[in-house]
């Protein structure tokens, strides 16, 4: 090479080299919102899941008798209290 | 620092996802230099950067401690990403920026300049896994086990294929260039 010297000081150069002061804010924020989007994914897939398991209708079902249910119980329970 | 890091990845998989900023502090500049002297190229090198440290939280319970320190999971991870931006790109695209000496109208610092950026241009030229391994180890300055690892290649042939990086930088160095050494 030319010269060692110069050789060392482009390597130097190269050694110094530096990212923007903003990256490391830019990295954090994708991976916040990367994080939020795995989250959501998640939740989606589990949707998704219980849909095709057909585990969502038995599940609106039940729930649907529980509330339809609840005037009944109450009636049943203040029954009790009633003296014919 | 190796135990600190295991730490740090033990925390951020645990859910505290702001201790990952630490190792962000930590280890972006020697990722992104990589990344820079690879492609030659600030703005791709930043994108590569970010790429790499969203891949590496993203997979983080994959890494292993054991098999290789977070900075050389970390290149591991930027040489394939670098890899493949440099397939992906025509030769026209691909633009090696220099960092060029402090501006300085001496006859002294315009001939550094001209043969900084041939040394670049010859960088450049040089195979993509001989670029590699000698950013790594030059620049870098990353022991040869490490490079072994991040290059899946054996000990010999890190040493082999830098040997031949210099060789070759030499020979693609211009003719008046290697005529003053």
């Amino acid at each position: 090479m030319r010269d060692e010297q110069e050789y060392q000081d482009w390597l130097a150069n190269k050694q110094n080299v530096q990212p923007s002061i903003e990256l490391t804010d830019q990295i954090m924020d994708t991976v916040v919102e990367q994080q939020v989007l795995q989250r959501a994914t998640l939740l989606l897939r589990t949707l998704v899941w219980l849909e095709r398991t057909r585990l969502a209708p038995y599940m609106a079902c039940s729930m649907a008798l529980l509330v339809g249910a609840i005037p009944f119980l109450y009636l049943a329970h203040v029954a009790q209290f009633i003296a014919y | 620092m190796e135990a600190e890091d295991r730490q740090i990845v033990a925390k951020v998989v645990d859910g505290a996802t702001s201790e990952y900023r630490r190792l962000v502090d930590r280890y972006q500049q020697p990722v992104f230099r990589f990344t820079c002297n690879m492609l030659g190229n600030r703005h791709d090198a930043e994108d590569i950067t970010q790429d790499v440290f969203v891949a590496a939280f993203g997979n983080l319970r994959s890494y292993d401690a054991k098999r290789s320190a977070f900075l050389t999971w970390l290149l591991t991870i930027a040489r394939n990403r670098c890899v493949n931006r440099w397939k992906r790109k025509t030769p026209e695209s691909t633009t090696f920026e220099s960092n060029e000496p402090i501006a300085n109208d001496s006859h002294d610092s315009v001939l550094r300049k001209e043969f900084w950026k041939e040394l670049d241009a010859a960088l450049k030229e040089l195979p993509l896994e001989q670029r590699s391994v000698f950013v790594l180890a030059e620049i870098e300055q990353q022991p040869y086990a490490e490079i072994a690892i991040i290059e899946n290649v054996s000990l010999g042939t890190v040493k082999s294929r830098l040997h031949r990086a210099k060789q070759r930088l030499r020979r693609l160095l211009p003719e008046h260039a290697r005529e003053a050494s």
